[in-house]
C-alpha cells in the first residue's frame, strides 16, 4: 500500500512541475498554432540565469534571482517572436523548423559558454517529509505548490482580465476578435511573455530538483507536447489534468516496470488519444 | 507537362549521372566514397518524405520505418542467414505493410496533429526495439550484420561495391518517386495539397490516395534502412531517432519543396556541411542551427526554389509585361 | 612579358627551396585521431580528455620521440562523435582516409563499433571504454583498453568483502545501454564470486531526470549496498538524491565521477558516505600533484578527476613507439601487449589475459574515496589482484 501511495505522490508532484512548462506551450499552441521549439531552451537559459544570479558571485536571494530570470526570459521570448516566428507568418511547419534551428543554436552556444560541468540550484526548502512511509522532498512540494499558484493565476488572468479575455477571443476565432477590435499582434506578444515567464519558473524549479545542463530543456519540451495534446490545445484545465495523468503514468510504469518503458508508454498514449479523440480532453473541435 | 526538361537541364542531369558513375574510378579516397554513400541514404529518405509532402503531409515517422527496414534486414541476414538480396525487397515490404494500418489510423487527424502522431509512432518504434533485447538487440542494437553477397566483393576495406549499390538504390528511388510525382497519380497528390475539398468534389478518393503516398514513402524508407544495416553492419536505437527524422525534414525545407530537386539538393548540401565543419566539434551543431535559421529567413523556398525563381525571373523579364504572372507553386 | 615570367619563376623556385629546407628542420609527425563526445552526453568527460591529452602531447613533443635517426612528434586531431555510433564510424572513416593510423576513443558506444574496422586496417586503437571482449580480445590484437571500467570491480569487490563485513545484499543501477549492460553483467558476476547476494538490478534511460521510479524499485529490494556501475555524470547525483529522499540508508558506490559536481547536484546530505571507486581526490604523489597544479593554473577549479585516468595515454603510446622503434601500429601493438611501466598510479601494465585471452587491458592500483562532510576524501588504494 505504501508503494502505491509513494507512486501516486511522486507522480502527482512531478506532473505538476511539467504542467507549468506545458502551460506555456499550450498558450502559444492554442493562440497561434505555433509549435515553439525554443521553449525548452527558455527553460534551460532561465535555470542558468537563476544559478548565476543566485548562487554565483552575485548571491541574490532566490525570489529576486527568479524575477530577473523571468524578465530576461520574457525578453528572449519576444525577441524570438520578432526574429523567428513573425517573419514566418506563424506558419506551423516553418515555425517548427526555424524553432528547431534556434534550439540547436542556443543549445550549442550554451555548451560553449557554460561548459559541461553539471550544476544545480540549491533547494529553497531543504529536507524530506516522511508521511507514514511515503517520502517527498520538501523542495518538490515547494515546486509543486508554486506551480499550482501560477496555474491558478493564469486561469484568473485568462478569465477575468481584459488582456486575458482578449487572448481567449483570439484563440477561439481570430477574425471575429479582429472585428471586435482586438489586435492579434498585441495578444501574441503578451502570450509570448507569459509563456516565457512560466518557462522561467519551470526552469528554476527543475534546476533545483534535477540539476542544470544545456540539454535540460529537451525532455520537458517533449513531455509538454504530449501533455498539451492529451489535454487539448488552449485548455488550462485540460493541460492540468493531462499533466497529472502523465505524471502518474510515468511514475507507475517507471516504478512497476522499469524506467525505459515509461518513455514508450507516453508516446503510445499520445498516439491513441490523437486517433481516438484528436481534440484532446477539452480542446476545441479541430476538424477544419 | 514537358516544360522543365530543357536541353540544358537534360545535359546537366546526364553529366551528373556520368560523374556519379565514374566517381570511384577517379577518386580512391574511401572517406569521400563514404560521404557519398551517406548522401545517397539521406537522399533516399528525403525524397520519400518529399512524396508525402507533395500530398501536404509531413511525417516524422520516417526514421521509424527506416528502422523497421533496417531491423528486418538485420534479423533476416544475421539470425536467419538469408542473403541480403532476398532481405532487401522484404525490408521494403515490411515497413509498407506496417504503414498501411498505421497510416489508416494516423490519417484520421490533420495538420499539426498528424505531425505529432507520426512523431509518436517513430518514438514507439524506437522504444519497442530498444526495450526488447531479444530479438531486437535493445539499446545494444545489433552488431556484425553480414554484408551483401558475394562477401568477397563487399568487404570492410573496399567501399566501391557499396557505393555502386547505394547509387543504384538511390537512382531507383529517385526515379520511381519522380515518375510517380509526374504521373496522373502525382497530379492527384498535388491537387490534394492545393485543396482537399476541391479534390474530393471531383471524385478523388482523398483518404485512399493519402494512404498510398504514406505507404510508398514507408517503402522507400525501408529500402534506405536496409542498405544502412548492410553497410554500417551496426544498427541501434541511437541511430534512428527523432533528430534523424528532423534532419530529413530539414533537407526538404532547406532544399525546397516545389520539385524533386529540392530534397536532393537539401540532402546533398546538409550532409556535406556538417562534414566540412566536423573539425570544429561543438560548434558544428551551432553552425547547423544558424544555417537553418538563415535559410528559413532568407530562402523560404529552399535552394531549389530560389534557383527556379531566379530562372523564372530571367525568363519572365524577357517576356512582354502582360505575360508575366505571379510566381507559381510548382515547376510545370 | 619575358621579364615578368622569369621573375615569377625565380620566386617559385625560391619558395620551393625554402619549403624543402623547412621539411628537413621539422620533426616527423605521427597523426593521432581522437574520437570523443564534445557535445551531448559525456561531453564533460570528453572535454576533460581533450585538455589532458593536449597537455600530455605538449610535454612529449617538447622532447620528441626518437626512432632511429628521426625525431617524431605527435599531432592530435579531435573529432566530436556526439556519443552517436554512426558518427564514430564516420569519424574513423575520415581518419583512416586521412592516413591516420592511431585512434584514441572515448566511450563504449563509440569504440566498439569501430574496432573491427581499425583492426582490419591495422590501426592502433586505445579506448576508454567498457565493451569487455567486444573491445579487447584475441580477435582485436591492436585494440587496447587504457582505462579500467567494469574491470575495476575485480579489485574493488574483494576489498568490499574484506572491509564491510555487514554488507550482504547488493543492488545495481545502470544506464540502459551498451556500457550499462556490460557493467551490470560483470559487477553482478563479480559480486556473487565474492560472496554477495544480488537483490536488485535496475536500468534507467541515460539522461533521465526523474529517478524516483527506479529508486523506489531499488529501495524496495532492501539492498545493503547499491553499485552505480556505469552510471555517470548527472545521473549519479540524481540517482543518489532520489535514493536518499526515499529513505534509503544503505551504502552507495559509484565511479567515473567528478566528486565535486556529484556533491553539488546531489546535495551534501544525500552524498554523505558515498564510496567512489577509482577516484583520486587528492594527489598522492608528485606526478599527480603536478597535473592538478597545471590544470588549476590553466583552467581554474574544479579539477576533474577523470584527467588522472586520461593522463597516461599519450605517454603509453610514446613508450610503445620507443620500444618498437617503429611507427608501424602492428609492431607497436606487439610491444605494448603485456608491457609494464610506471604510470600516474604507480606500477601499471597491460594485462587481463585470464579474463580476455590477451594482455591488452590496463591493470593498475584502484584508489577509493568517500564523501565526508560534503567533500570527497581519499579512503584507501586497492592494489590490482595478482590473479587477474
Amino acid at each position: 500500500m505504501t508503494l502505491a501511495l509513494q507512486i501516486v505522490t511522486s507522480g502527482l508532484v512531478t506532473g505538476l512541475i511539467y504542467m507549468l512548462i506545458a502551460l506555456g506551450v499550450t498558450l502559444l499552441f492554442g493562440i497561434m498554432r505555433v509549435v515553439n521549439f525554443v521553449h525548452g531552451e527558455l527553460v534551460m537559459l532561465s535555470a542558468f540565469a537563476v544559478y548565476f544570479l543566485g548562487v554565483g558571485e552575485l548571491g541574490l536571494p532566490f525570489a529576486l534571482a527568479m524575477l530577473c530570470a523571468a524578465a530576461a526570459a520574457a525578453a528572449v521570448g519576444v525577441i524570438c517572436q520578432y526574429v523567428l516566428f513573425r517573419p514566418m507568418h506563424y506558419d506551423i511547419l516553418n515555425c517548427f523548423i526555424i524553432g528547431i534551428g534556434a534550439s540547436f543554436a542556443l543549445r550549442s552556444a550554451s555548451w560553449a559558454i557554460f561548459g559541461p560541468e553539471p550544476i544545480a540550484i540549491p533547494a529553497v526548502v531543504p529536507g524530506v517529509m516522511n508521511l507514514g512511509g511515503v517520502f517527498i522532498a520538501n523542495q518538490r512540494l515547494f515546486a509543486a505548490g508554486l506551480c499550482v499558484v501560477l496555474a491558478i493565476a493564469l486561469y484568473l488572468f485568462l478569465h477575468y482580465t481584459r488582456p486575458g479575455k482578449a487572448m481567449r477571443a483570439v484563440e477561439q476565432d481570430r477574425e471575429a476578435a479582429l472585428l471586435m477590435g482586438i489586435s492579434s499582434e498585441q495578444v501574441y506578444v503578451t502570450a509570448f511573455i507569459i509563456s516565457a515567464v512560466l518557462a522561467a519558473v519551470g526552469g528554476a524549479m527543475l534546476g533545483s530538483l534535477f540539476g542544470i545542463d544545456p540539454e535540460m530543456g529537451a525532455e520537458p519540451l517533449l513531455k509538454s507536447f504530449i501533455i498539451v495534446q492529451i489535454g487539448g490545445m488552449g485548455s488550462i484545465a485540460g493541460t492540468v489534468i493531462a499533466a497529472l495523468f502523465i505524471g502518474l503514468t510515468d511514475s507507475a510504469t517507471g516504478t512497476l516496470f522499469g524506467g525505459e518503458l515509461a518513455f514508450i508508454i507516453d508516446f503510445a498514449i499520445l498516439m491513441l488519444i490523437l486517433i481516438v479523440r484528436p481534440r484532446g480532453l477539452f480542446g476545441y473541435d479541430v476538424s477544419h | 507537362m514537358n516544360a522543365g526538361w530543357t536541353s540544358p537541364t537534360v545535359a546537366l542531369v546526364a553529366a551528373l549521372l556520368a560523374g556519379l558513375v565514374a566517381l570511384p574510378l577517379l577518386v580512391t579516397d574511401a572517406y569521400i566514397l563514404h560521404v557519398m554513400i551517406l548522401i545517397g541514404i539521406n537522399v533516399m529518405v528525403a525524397v520519400s518524405m518529399w512524396l508525402l509532402g507533395v500530398t501536404g503531409l509531413i511525417s516524422f515517422g520516417q526514421a521509424g520505418f527506416m528502422f523497421i527496414g533496417a531491423m528486418t534486414t538485420a534479423l533476416l541476414t544475421k539470425s536467419l542467414g538469408w542473403p541480403f538480396w532476398l532481405a532487401l525487397p522484404l525490408s521494403a515490404l515490411v515497413p509498407a505493410l506496417i504503414a498501411a494500418p498505421v497510416g489508416r489510423l494516423s490519417l484520421r487527424v490533420r495538420g499539426v496533429y498528424f505531425f505529432l502522431v507520426t512523431l509518436a509512432f517513430g518514438q514507439v518504434v524506437n522504444g519497442v526495439f530498444a526495450y526488447f533485447q531479444e530479438p531486437f538487440g535493445g539499446w545494444y542494437g545489433i552488431r556484425d550484420i553480414p554484408a551483401p553477397q558475394p562477401a568477397s566483393l563487399f568487404t570492410t576495406l573496399n567501399k566501391v561495391p557499396f557505393y555502386y549499390l547505394c547509387l543504384a538504390l538511390t537512382l531507383i528511388t529517385v526515379g520511381v518517386v519522380y515518375r510517380v510525382s509526374r504521373s496522373w497519380f502525382g497530379n492527384v497528390l498535388w491537387s490534394i495539397r492545393e485543396s482537399e475539398l476541391l479534390a474530393a468534389s471531383v471524385g478523388i478518393d482523398v483518404p485512399g490516395t493519402k494512404l498510398i503516398a504514406f505507404v510508398v514513402a514507408a517503402l522507400f524508407a525501408g529500402v534506405a534502412g536496409s542498405f544502412y544495416a548492410a553497410y554500417f553492419a551496426y544498427i541501434s536505437p541511437l541511430v534512428f531517432t527523432f533528430e534523424y527524422s528532423v534532419n530529413m525534414l530539414i533537407f526538404i525545407v532547406v532544399g525546397g519543396f516545389a520539385s524533386i530537386a529540392g530534397p536532393i539538393v537539401g540532402a546533398v548540401v546538409l550532409t556535406l556541411v556538417p562534414e566540412m565543419f566536423r573539425m570544429t566539434g561543438k560548434y558544428q551543431l551551432l553552425a547547423f542551427g544558424l544555417i537553418l535559421i538563415l535559410s528559413m529567413r532568407l530562402m523560404p523556398q529552399g535552394i531549389a526554389g530560389a534557383y527556379a525563381a531566379f530562372r523564372a525571373r530571367r525568363v519572365r523579364s524577357s517576356l512582354p509585361a502582360r505575360a508575366q504572372s505571379p510566381g507559381m507553386d510548382r515547376e510545370t | 612579358m619575358n621579364v615578368n615570367r622569369r621573375r615569377v619563376l625565380l620566386a617559385g623556385v625560391s619558395v620551393a627551396a625554402l619549403g624543402a629546407t623547412q621539411a628537413h628542420a621539422q620533426a616527423k609527425v605521427i597523426a593521432v585521431g581522437v574520437s570523443l563526445p564534445l557535445t551531448g552526453p559525456g561531453a564533460a568527460t570528453g572535454i576533460t580528455t581533450q585538455r589532458t591529452l593536449e597537455r600530455g602531447v605538449e610535454l612529449i613533443n617538447a622532447e620528441g620521440i626518437q626512432i632511429g635517426p628521426d625525431r617524431y612528434t605527435l599531432k592530435l586531431s579531435f573529432y566530436d562523435n556526439k556519443y552517436v555510433p554512426a558518427e564514430a564510424v564516420t569519424i574513423v572513416e575520415k581518419m583512416l582516409a586521412d592516413g591516420t593510423r592511431f585512434l584514441i576513443s572515448l566511450g563504449s558506444g563509440n569504440s566498439v563499433p569501430v574496432v573491427a574496422k581499425t583492426t582490419a586496417v591495422k590501426a592502433l586503437q586505445m579506448s576508454y571504454a567498457s565493451g569487455k571482449a567486444h573491445l579487447t580480445s584475441p580477435d582485436f590484437p591492436l585494440s587496447f583498453r587504457v582505462a579500467p571500467t567494469n574491470e575495476t570491480a575485480y579489485a574493488v569487490y574483494p576489498w568490499l568483502r574484506a572491509t564491510y563485513k555487514d554488507v550482504q545484499k547488493t543492488g545495481h543501477m545502470n544506464p540502459s545501454d551498451e556500457a550499462g549492460f556490460t557493467e551490470s553483467e560483470d559487477r553482478r558476476m563479480i559480486a556473487e564470486k565474492n560472496g554477495f547476494t544480488n537483490v536488485a538490478n535496475e536500468y534507467f534511460k541515460r539522461g533521465s531526470t526523474d529517478f524516483y521510479p527506479v529508486a523506489t524499485r531499488l529501495v524496495n529490494a532492501k539492498p545493503d549496498l547499491i553499485d552505480f556501475g556505469g552510471t555517470i555524470g548527472r545521473d549519479q547525483s540524481l540517482g543518489c538524491k532520489a535514493l536518499r529522499e526515499l529513505g534509503y540508508k544503505g551504502k552507495i558506490m559509484l565511479g567515473y565521477s567528478d566528486a565535486k559536481s556529484f556533491v553539488e547536484v546531489a546535495g551534501a546530505d544525500a552524498a554523505e558516505g558515498t564510496l567512489l571507486f577509482d577516484t583520486l581526490v587528492d594527489p598522492q604523489n608528485a606526478q599527480q600533484k603536478e597535473l592538478q597544479d597545471w590544470w588549476l593554473k590553466k583552467y581554474g577549479p574544479p579539477f576533474p578527476t577523470f584527467a588522472y585516468s586520461a593522463w597516461d595515454t599519450p605517454f603509453i603510446l610514446a613508450m610503445g613507439l620507443k620500444k618498437a622503434q617503429s611507427t608501424d601500429p602492428v609492431k607497436i601493438a606487439e610491444a605494448l601487449r603485456g608491457a609494464k611501466w610506471d604510470g600516474l598510479y604507480g606500477p601499471e601494465a597491460f594485462g587481463m589475459k585470464s579474463v580476455y585471452g590477451i594482455d591488452t587491458s590496463i591493470t593498475r592500483a584502484i584508489p577509493i574515496a568517500v564523501i565526508k562532510g560534503g567533500k570527497p576524501v581519499q579512503l584507501t588504494t586497492v592494489p590490482w589482484p595478482a590473479d587477474v
